[in-house]
């Protein structure tokens, strides 16, 4: 797969104030990223950027093997279809809201209703067509924006939190509905909080914390700073556990670890590792393939480990494990 | 019934038998203020987008004149007009005084920042996610402006009929440039003011009934409009 979007130094700042800063990040064409962290993490700012509101106060973006600048930002908006988190729906009928984006793109009107009641029909909205869109619930105006979106084939589809306000049939309808536009080729990119559910969902999953992308999910995200232990080698102090880090790490107050470079042991390992907590386990999640193990240690853990691992008695929920990880599956920011 | 039952009486005779002096100061002050909202509209809503959407030097100034003018006394449009107007004024030539013309020009002048400054605020009471949804969808300019005033147009219909308001019920300027000229440049409100003191108080008072009935009549097809918002 080639990638539709390089991002290469990408900084964004609102009004002074740093929001994202992004060394290097390549977006798949044809594939579903979904983009994860908590609240304030960037991800809203760099769905801004892919979808081309914004350019980059510092760095580029390449679309399509060309650089994106002030001059060509504005016939690419047309290129992708973002559907904001909590999204507005203008005065008028679902209908109308459908049909918006084509008729600014100047679509006949015949093309124009058959492209929005294709799109309508693939969110279930034909129902609802001729109903006010103001007064429809907060589920159903996500589905209608992105219909709207939809409607306009986008290349790229990038949803920003699309399953807030979304009970469970919706939820699963706008899953297959996301995992049906992959397959037609293009190219999708959604934020999320809940990392379990859009890391299943999506082929790759980028973590993003504090402006910055993180190794894969960024579940074991510690706060604290770089500090100098007895022997003046540089470890992580989160204030409650020290965290030994690769031989030339930089400084920062952020210390993310690889869930998948985490891993359980009954007993302490002997082994090369030489960050070893001991905790509890005291949640399991499901994704899939593999299972998220929650460890209560002295900080929080989340290990990812394989079905048949998480079925041994030893990782039952309530026993007592170590987790280990290298210092080099550590990333400091 | 005494003195004001019988000129009540009157006057609602002279509305019902279609008196032509009632009707033409009626027709005269409906023209003059429909014409001032029409060239106002024309003016002060393209005007009010970039006000509302734009940061620019000097914005925050301009936003406290048109606030300022916002309270307007209507002798002052009246007299500024007269001195530019009268045969001695620089633009006394065109003869435009005690005309329906400049009627329409003083009315407009003095609801204009009225209509800017409510048309302003319609456009800012827009939701803010408004602007981004039409970028997103890759509107133009010109498009987000027709978008932005579709969604604010029962605000700016609203701004609209106070502007109407102020034009139709004001009398200093159309008292001060039109002269209450019978047939000719009679508003509702100058014959008010004026044909009451010559006695003339049954005309008066018909044409008192009338304006609020105007004023009644717009305000209801402004919140009928309103109304129509699914």
């Amino acid at each position: 797969m080639s990638a539709l979007y390089a991002l290469e130094g990408v900084a964004f700042a609102y009004d002074g104030a740093p929001a994202l800063q992004v060394e290097r990040l390549e977006i798949e064409t044809g594939a579903v990223t979904a983009v994860t962290g908590p609240n304030g993490a960037g991800k809203s700012t760099l769905l801004n950027l892919l979808a081309f509101l914004e350019g980059p106060t510092a760095g580029t973006i390449r679309f399509a093997g060309r650089a994106v600048g002030p001059g060509t930002q504005a016939a690419l908006r047309r290129r992708v279809g973002l559907v904001p988190q909590n999204p507005y729906l203008l005065r008028g009928t679902v209908a109308d809201n459908v049909t918006l984006g084509l008729k600014l793109r100047g679509v006949p009107e015949r093309a124009r209703e058959a492209a929005a009641r294709d799109a309508m029909e693939r969110l279930g909205l034909v129902p609802l067509a001729g109903r006010p869109a103001r007064r429809l619930s907060g589920g159903e105006a996500q589905k209608v924006a992105i219909a709207r979106a939809l409607a306009l084939s986008p290349e790229v589809l990038l949803l920003d939190e699309p399953f807030t306000y979304l009970d469970t049939p919706a939820l699963l309808a706008v899953e297959r509905l996301v995992r049906e536009v992959a397959a037609e080729g293009r190219t999708v990119v959604l934020t999320a909080h809940d990392t379990a559910r859009a890391g299943a969902l999506a082929d790759r999953t980028v973590g993003l914390a504090g402006g910055h992308v993180v190794p894969a999910v960024p579940v074991n995200l510690f706060h604290g700073r770089v500090v100098r232990d007895a022997g003046g080698e540089a470890v992580f102090d989160t204030g409650r556990i020290r965290v030994h880090l690769p031989d030339g790490a930089p400084g920062g107050s952020h210390l993310a670890v690889e869930a998948n470079r985490v891993v359980l042991s009954a007993r302490p390992l002997d082994s090369s590792m030489r960050n070893a907590f001991r905790g509890r386990i005291v949640a399991l999640t499901d994704l899939g393939a593999s299972v998220r193990v929650r460890v209560a240690a002295d900080e929080p853990f989340e290990a990812e480990v394989t079905a048949a691992t998480a079925a041994e008695p030893a990782y039952a929920l309530g026993r007592e494990v170590w987790v280990s990880f290298k210092s080099t599956a550590v990333t400091v920011f | 019934m005494g003195y004001f039952g019988e000129s009540l009486r009157h006057a609602l005779g002279l509305i019902a038998g279609l008196d032509p002096e009632v009707y033409r100061a009626v027709a005269t002050s409906l023209s003059v203020s429909l014409g001032a909202v029409a060239v106002a509209s024309a003016v002060a809503v393209p005007l009010s987008l970039p006000i509302a959407l734009r940061r620019f030097a000097g914005r925050r100034l301009l936003l406290h004149v048109l606030n300022t003018l916002m309270a307007l006394p209507t002798v002052v449009v009246g007299l500024l007009l007269y001195g530019l107007l009268s045969r001695r004024g620089p633009l006394g030539d065109l003869g435009l005084l005690y005309t329906p013309t400049v009627l329409v020009i003083g009315e407009c002048l003095l609801i204009l920042p009225i209509v800017c400054n409510l048309c302003v605020a319609a456009v800012q009471g827009t939701d803010p996610r408004l602007r981004l949804t039409c970028r997103a969808l890759g509107a133009g300019p010109g498009q987000t402006a027709r978008i932005f005033l579709s969604e604010a147009r029962f605000a700016v219909a609203a701004a609209l009929a106070a502007g109407f308001g102020r034009a139709i019920g004001e009398v200093g300027v159309a008292m001060m440039l039109g002269g209450n000229i019978a047939g000719y440049t009679r508003t509702m409100t100058t014959a008010i003011a004026l044909e009451t003191t010559k006695g003339e108080f049954e005309l008066a008072l018909a044409l008192g009934i009338l304006l609020l009935a105007v004023a009644f009549v717009v305000n209801g097809a402004v919140q009928a409009f309103q109304r129509l918002a699914p």
